[in-house]
């Protein structure tokens, strides 16, 4: 996955035509403007929504509205389409807070700044203790794990792939997944650090 | 853990439960704090592995998610027809299997809860601790006297026009109290409901709640054609009118989709739809 840093300045040119597509409805355009503007609207997202099942359901939300208000973006003012379809998903998030009876004022700027960029510096320190935790957990785990560990959940290469490298078969590859998924869970240390990050 | 998703949440991240699953999976986190938060741990815990946020597998899940939701997902495989016997063989029903049918439809009423065999198949759905637990039973008929065998069925099995077949469920999500059963022919047109088409009421499913699984039934009687069924169970926060849905299923069917494309967009806020196909075939003589 690209990084988001690499792809602000490109994820905001939308084409002309692509923008016509996708307020027509067209799956294909509705999947090229998603695959743009993704990490944008996620990044808007996390701005009002600070835990993953939250983020999830609200990005879920922001993108269903955007193809229900399609219709309304005016085709004749195409450069204004990246600027309008932050708007509707900022909108459609203080919805969404609204109906959970909670507020939380994110001013512009600032959710205008976290798009595409590299966390911030909480953030990253909270981040490195989490991967201590991890490194400590994978060390661990056999060597053959190790490795899966790191194709897997590092690279996160596809399990064919992994497959491919280890010499083992994508079945036993989903199955590797699972168990290892099973004892993050169950980890203590992990737990903790994760925790901690939380606070 | 009886309740909650732990092994559907190990399952989600390991990128092992479909669209459907995924679906019950959230409406029980939108409900249960706990396993929210055993979502949100593990969710940070592999973007922190991976420096990415969101991984590159969130996106892939999220984007098939909202393929879904907007009704674009790609439809399911049509099974090939089964071959089928002379149509009168079927047209011709016994008095001897007319007699079974109403015993059989005594029977149901005092039928225990199916338990699974050695063999027998769960559905999507219905494995590990699930939300929503849908079974579908084919109730044989037999010899006068004789007690009726109970099949499990899959997705898309083969189930002869002279059985019943009953629906049984489980729901372990306090939200959804509201059940909709709706039976779909070929030609996409409903073949039996419950609640009756006199009624407006949705079935409380409160009782559901129970590990006990709760029994409905649909007559599969010879009056239906052979060809494909679709069963659909629409399990709803709130009352769902009878009119609604069949509007929402009027929407899809006439852009040509399949009820395997339904979307709980298509029924409001918070349903959850679950929808099987089945195969029906003349009865064997």
């Amino acid at each position: 996955m690209p990084a988001p840093s690499q792809t602000t300045s490109r994820a905001l040119e939308v084409e002309p035509e692509l923008v016509v597509r996708f307020v027509a409805g067209e799956r294909e355009a509705f999947a090229r403007v998603f695959a743009l503007l993704r990490l944008d609207i996620f990044y808007l997202v996390r701005g009002f929504f600070p835990a993953p099942f939250e983020q999830e359901e609200a990005f879920q939300e922001v993108w269903v509205h955007l193809h229900q208000a399609r219709g309304r973006f005016d085709v004749n003012r195409q450069d204004e389409f990246v600027p309008w379809v932050r708007q509707v998903a900022r909108n459609r998030c203080r919805d969404l807070l609204r109906k959970r009876g909670r507020v939380r004022e994110i001013p512009v700027q600032e959710v205008e700044d976290c798009r595409g960029q590299r966390p911030d510096q909480p953030r990253a320190v909270v981040r490195a203790r989490v991967r201590q935790a991890l490194v400590a957990f994978a060390a661990g785990l056999t060597d053959q794990e190790q490795r899966f560990f790191q194709l897997c959940f590092v690279e996160e290469r596809p399990h064919a792939e992994v497959a491919a490298d280890m010499g083992i078969s994508p079945r036993r590859s989903k199955y590797l997944k699972k168990k290892l998924v099973g004892r993050m869970m169950k980890n203590s240390a992990l737990r903790r650090a994760q925790a901690e990050a939380n606070r | 853990m009886s309740g909650h998703v732990d092994r559907m949440l190990e399952r989600h991240f390991a990128g092992e439960l479909d669209h459907s699953e995924r679906q019950l999976m959230r409406a029980h986190l939108r409900d249960c704090e706990r396993c929210q938060a055993e979502h949100d741990a593990l969710a940070s815990l592999l973007r922190a592995a991976a420096d990415a946020e969101p991984t590159a597998a969130e996106l892939s899940r999220w984007q098939e998610d909202l393929e879904h939701r907007l009704g674009w997902s790609a439809p399911p495989e049509t099974a090939p027809a089964p071959a089928r016997r002379p149509i009168l063989r079927w047209l011709a029903p016994t008095l001897s299997a007319a007699v079974a049918l109403v015993l059989v439809c005594g029977a149901l009423l005092t039928l225990p809860p199916p338990t699974v065999g050695p063999g027998g198949v769960t559905l999507k759905g219905g494995a590990g601790p699930a939300l929503v637990h849908l079974e579908l039973t084919a109730v044989a008929t037999g010899p006068a006297g004789a007690s009726p065998s109970l099949l499990r069925l899959t997705d898309g099995q083969e189930v002869p026009l002279n059985r019943y077949l009953q629906f049984r469920y489980r729901n372990h999500a306090p939200s959804l109290k509201h059940l909709y059963l709706l039976g779909l022919g070929p030609d996409m047109r409903p073949l039996d409901y419950y609640p009756r088409p006199s009624s407006d009421r949705s079935i409380g499913i409160q009782e559901a709640l129970s590990p006990r699984s709760v029994g409905r039934s649909i007559a599969l009687a010879r009056r239906h054609e052979p060809g494909a069924l679709w069963v659909i169970a629409l399990f709803s926060p709130q009352p769902l009118s009878r009119e609604a849905v069949h509007a929402a299923l009027a929407r899809l069917t006439t852009g040509g989709a399949t009820p395997a494309a339904l979307s709980a967009e298509a029924f409001g806020d918070g349903v959850v739809p679950v929808v099987r196909r089945l195969e029906l075939v003349e009865a064997p003589r």
